[in-house]
């Protein structure tokens, strides 16, 4: 799923709510409501295309939380992590976590109930550094600590 | 091992938490719409602290077509003011501009807050695309984190032939390998028989993006030695040869101990060779640059619109190889034919030569240089149900304006002849006419 279908051009701005109205805008389905804390489930190189961040910010305005993918384009996973958008990826996908299921996420697992019965899969570790700029919140609160620690070249 | 272990060991860098390392970089490249997402985070007023490494364009909303837009740019224009670094003003898109910039030089590690940054690895930068927030990082820390080198040596022999262009070798590069094998790749291109032009080194670069590499740098060669001597003329620095035996450095992104690697295939591609002689033109179809068929497969498709252009294919030979297709024209009747040179630069080039002339006399709108349609960023979209031929990057639902138009992207011989058939030519009709 490509930044084109995640978030029209059209829908660039600094406004948040014009930008929040994008979201999902470009899927050739009927855009699904958002409202509320959502998790984003995908298969692969999701997020491919352009690097603007606006397509980020539009989706977390509009109710994202939180994205679980097999993969994530290069620029759309820093984009994420950058934004403290916390990340999910597990190659084999995630069977049996359908719409609208309640889930928990933590660094190790996403954990969700089917029929009563809880499920949770493993995900692929992130690098640590994405670790690090997660629990931040973002590259702008990590960086902004780490330059005052003397950490940087 | 490639050329770009050399050229990564060779530079300072240091850990972070994990497998990636902060490296300072040389350049940075910041288009309007990028800076403008940045003024959250830029202290009002202050300069920037590595202002003298910037290069700000005003190229997306060039000139703004809507009052907001208006609005973003003139903050974005005042900011940049401020910060020690105007902006260059409709000069041009800002890819093109980075790779005319004395400062793009082979072995400079470039970042730029686009995703077709990545371009300028054509003449052998480390150049990598990213979003606003890595390069603010970049703007007012001085550090950006580089993940883990995962190369991959892309090996070129032969020549280009005529009608054939790096847009269609990155076709053909998606067409054998599909959308993900080359994701996260650090691909080191080596023409070994200087076979592919400049421009088609760019154009080869620009569209490895849709592949998701980190970066794609070509081994700066006599040709490379060439052009930059034409771009900076008595200010020309010759470059150092790239030395290939170097001792393994800390920075070890391959398979072996990486945690990363989970899930890699054992047999991840390490080497692709190709014979440049062997390649055709070819079509991405809509609407997904992956999805390549050979142009004689969809010859005879009735166009509603052509662009020549982008940052992909607007330079000075392309807009050559546009023209020798489309001889005078004129254009098709009832067809919409576009053309954006890619910078001030090219557009002056191409007028001395009197290609922008050709052009226009035949029927082609000229368009200042900047995206233009591309992205539906400005004039030239698409209604439902259009199809267009054009020399973009990419072609997802949307990327023209309606999401139901249709868009297949070629290289220029193939536009020209386009422009003047209305309908996507066979390889054969590739000829001045």
């Amino acid at each position: 799923m490509n930044t084109d279908e995640l978030h029209p051009s059209c829908y660039f701005s600094l406004d948040p709510e014009r930008r929040a109205a994008g979201a999902l805008g470009g899927l050739s389905v009927p855009t699904p409501a958002l409202a509320g804390p959502r998790i984003l489930v995908a298969g692969w190189n999701l997020g491919i295309g352009s690097s603007r961040e606006s397509t980020l910010r539009g989706l977390v305005e509009a109710g994202v939380r939180g994205i679980l993918a097999r993969s994530c384009a290069r620029i759309f996973l820093r984009n994420a992590i950058n934004a403290g958008l916390p990340v999910g990826l597990r190659q084999e996908g995630f069977p049996g976590l359908d719409d609208e299921l309640e889930l928990q996420l933590d660094w190790a697992e996403v954990t969700f109930a089917v029929s009563g019965t809880a499920r949770s899969l493993r995900l692929d570790p992130l690098d640590a550094h994405l670790r690090a700029v997660l629990e931040a919140g973002g590259l702008v609160p990590y960086l902004d600590c780490l330059s005052k620690l003397g950490g940087l070249p | 091992m490639t050329f770009l272990d050399a050229l990564l060991s060779r530079r300072a860098s240091t850990p972070t938490e994990g497998k990636y390392r902060w490296y300072a970089p040389d350049l940075l490249l910041l288009p309007d719409y990028a800076l403008a997402l940045m003024l959250k985070d830029l202290p009002p007023g202050a300069p920037f602290p590595h202002a003298r490494r910037c290069l700000v364009t005003a190229d997306h909303f060039a000139p703004p077509s809507s009052t907001e837009r208006a609005e973003i740019l003139r903050r974005v224009l005042d900011r940049a003011r401020e910060g020690g670094c105007p902006a260059r003003i409709f000069e041009g898109i800002c890819h093109q501009l980075l790779v005319e910039d004395g400062r793009c030089r082979p072995f400079r590690l470039v970042i730029g807050s686009d995703s077709h940054s990545g371009m300028a690895g054509g003449l052998g930068a480390l150049a990598f695309g990213f979003g606003s927030t890595d390069v603010w990082g970049a703007l007012v820390h001085g550090a950006i984190a580089l993940p883990p080198l995962r190369p991959l040596n892309l090996r070129l022999r032969g020549r280009l032939p005529g009608d054939v262009s790096g847009g269609d070798l990155a076709r053909e590069l998606f067409r054998r390998l599909g959308p993900r094998r080359l994701a996260d790749r650090w691909v080191a291109i080596e023409d070994l028989e200087a076979g592919l032009p400049m421009a088609d080194r760019f154009a080869l670069c620009n569209l490895l993006t849709e592949a998701g590499v980190a970066c794609a740098v070509v081994r700066p060669d006599e040709c490379t030695r060439r052009w930059l001597q034409e771009r900076d003329g008595e200010d020309f620095v010759d470059f150092d040869p790239v030395e290939d035996e170097r001792p393994r450095s800390s920075i070890d992104g391959t398979m072996a101990g990486d945690e990363l690697a989970a899930g890699r295939s054992p047999d991840e591609l390490a080497a692709l060779e190709i014979d440049l002689g062997t390649l055709e033109p070819l079509v991405s179809l809509p609407s997904n640059p992956f999805d390549v068929s050979p142009l004689d497969a969809v010859a005879g498709l009735e166009l509603h619109q052509v662009f020549l252009g982008s940052c992909a294919s607007g330079r000075l030979e392309d807009l050559r190889r546009g023209a020798r297709t489309f001889g005078g024209g004129p254009v098709a009747p009832g067809l919409k034919a576009l053309l954006t040179p890619a910078s001030r630069r090219v557009w002056l080039a191409a007028s001395a030569e009197g290609l922008l002339d050709r052009f226009v006399a035949g029927g082609v709108t000229v368009l200042n240089p900047s995206c233009g349609p591309c992205g539906a960023v400005d004039k030239g979209l698409l209604a439902g149900g259009e199809r267009c031929a054009c020399t973009l990057n990419r072609n997802y639902r949307g990327r023209m304006g309606s999401p139901d138009a249709e868009i297949y992207l070629v290289g220029p011989s193939v536009v020209g002849a386009a422009m003047r058939l209305g309908r996507l030519p066979e390889r054969k009709e590739l000829v001045a006419p």
